[in-house]
């Protein structure tokens, strides 16, 4: 476009600061409901918009900005969560998030920490979303950038590697 | 639409206060009216989306975030700022120019900008400048006045438009460009005849969606009857923003 005035040429990202006039509000919130105080949150919005200026350029338009912003604030919250008493937190609310979907009582989720600390990050952000924000399985394939198929084969994998080593401690879900 | 009787998670409900829902998404608006749940948090988002924009924290990251304070590699040029400065009195005007000499002196080095030499190129440089004007405040007055009758476009994918699809587009267009930036504008005149190279980028929204978009362009003025009027224009992206 240029003089017709209406439509770019291609997919492209605004700019960081058209960006938060949109969106700031949206990002801000989700790193406010999982890193759950104000100032963290702020601080962890503030980056979000911030790797947005310098990596805007690997944008490739495949989702929508708000899915990406979205996708991006909700791992730059799960990466905060490092040190211990909150990782910890973030162990147990998927722990039991993973009880819930197998059935069984929440009081057996220490077993599942282990389990939980050796997946890699995008298994746990996929549970996350999952489990614990209740996605379906499109609207996580849409966040983190997998196919469908994919998504339901690595929740099916966690899930049966759960389910084993529930079994192998005798808490039979 | 396929209607929801469960409750959409959290990004479902974000995409509808946004307006942003995809096509083919259980119908999140009927499931919101029936549900008091939903139709809370929806008014919660909305009503947090008012106040944390007005809030300090925001205002300070909008600012940090402004392509004019050192976010992007551009910035204003020195004409658009004393223009302001010029409506705005002498008190200000005296202030900007203060100012604009501490931010020259301060600026990062980049190439120099084209300065024009004669006062047709800067006659033609500024019908130039009033037509981006023209396209952005959606004026078909001035569009009117600043096209040929004959004029044409050609965009980058090659399709051709006129001047009454250009008009039409300013009374009627959807989209909306909000902001411009002219870099590396080179006016020449030959006789009656004036070429503008450069490059311009434009953010806005279209169909919903914001964009940022830049483009080099080559417009053609022509003088009729006295006055400089385009006569065509094109426009091609840069080789560095193609999509891969």
């Amino acid at each position: 476009m240029h003089r017709m005035g209406t439509t770019p040429d291609r997919a492209s990202l605004p700019s960081a600061a058209l960006l938060f006039e949109r969106y700031g509000a949206m990002v801000h919130r989700r790193c406010r409901d999982i890193l759950g105080r104000d100032e963290a949150a702020l601080d962890a919005m503030q980056d979000v918009f911030l790797r947005v200026l310098e990596k805007g350029h690997l944008f490739r338009g495949e989702s929508a900005p708000s899915t990406w912003l979205y996708a991006m604030a909700t791992l730059q919250c799960l990466q905060r969560l490092r040190d211990r008493t909150s990782h910890q937190a973030k162990l147990d609310v998927l722990a039991a998030a993973t009880r819930a979907a197998l059935g069984s009582p929440v009081e057996d989720r220490l077993s599942l920490r282990a389990l939980l600390e050796r997946q890699p990050e995008d298994v746990r952000l996929i549970v996350y979303l999952r489990y614990v924000d209740e996605m379906t399985m499109e609207e996580v394939a849409e966040i983190v950038g997998y196919s469908r198929r994919t998504v339901s084969q690595r929740v099916h994998e966690f899930l049966e590697a759960a389910r084993q080593q529930l079994q192998a401690e005798g808490a039979t879900p | 639409m396929r209607a929801t009787t469960l409750c959409p998670s959290d990004f479902a409900l974000e995409r509808f206060v946004l307006g942003e829902l995809p096509a083919g998404a259980p119908d999140v608006a009927s499931h919101v009216d029936g549900c008091e749940p939903c139709r809370a948090k929806v008014a919660a988002k909305k009503a947090d989306d008012a106040d944390f924009m007005r809030s300090p924290e925001a205002l300070a990251v909008k600012r940090k975030l402004s392509p004019w304070n050192g976010a992007t590699a551009t910035r204003p040029s020195a004409a658009p700022l004393m223009r302001r400065a010029a409506f705005a009195g002498f008190a200000l005007a005296a202030a900007m120019a203060v100012s604009f000499a501490v931010w020259h002196r301060h600026a990062p080095s980049r190439a120099p900008s084209f300065v024009p030499q004669t006062d047709e190129e800067a006659a033609v440089l500024r019908v130039q400048h009033e037509w981006m004007e023209a396209v952005r405040d959606k004026d078909a007055a001035a569009l009117d006045r600043i096209l040929a009758d004959d004029y044409t476009y050609t965009d980058s994918g090659g399709s051709v438009s006129n001047k009454a699809d250009s008009l039409r587009q300013a009374r009627t267009g959807g989209g909306h460009m909000k902001a411009f930036h002219t870099s590396d504008a080179k006016a020449r005149v030959y006789g009656d005849m004036a070429i503008i190279t450069g490059r311009v980028r434009m953010e806005g929204v279209a169909r919903g969606q914001p964009y940022d978009a830049e483009v080099r362009f080559t417009d053609i003025l022509a003088r009729i009857d006295g006055q400089w009027r385009a006569v065509a224009a094109h426009a091609s992206r840069p080789n560095e923003l193609r999509a891969p």
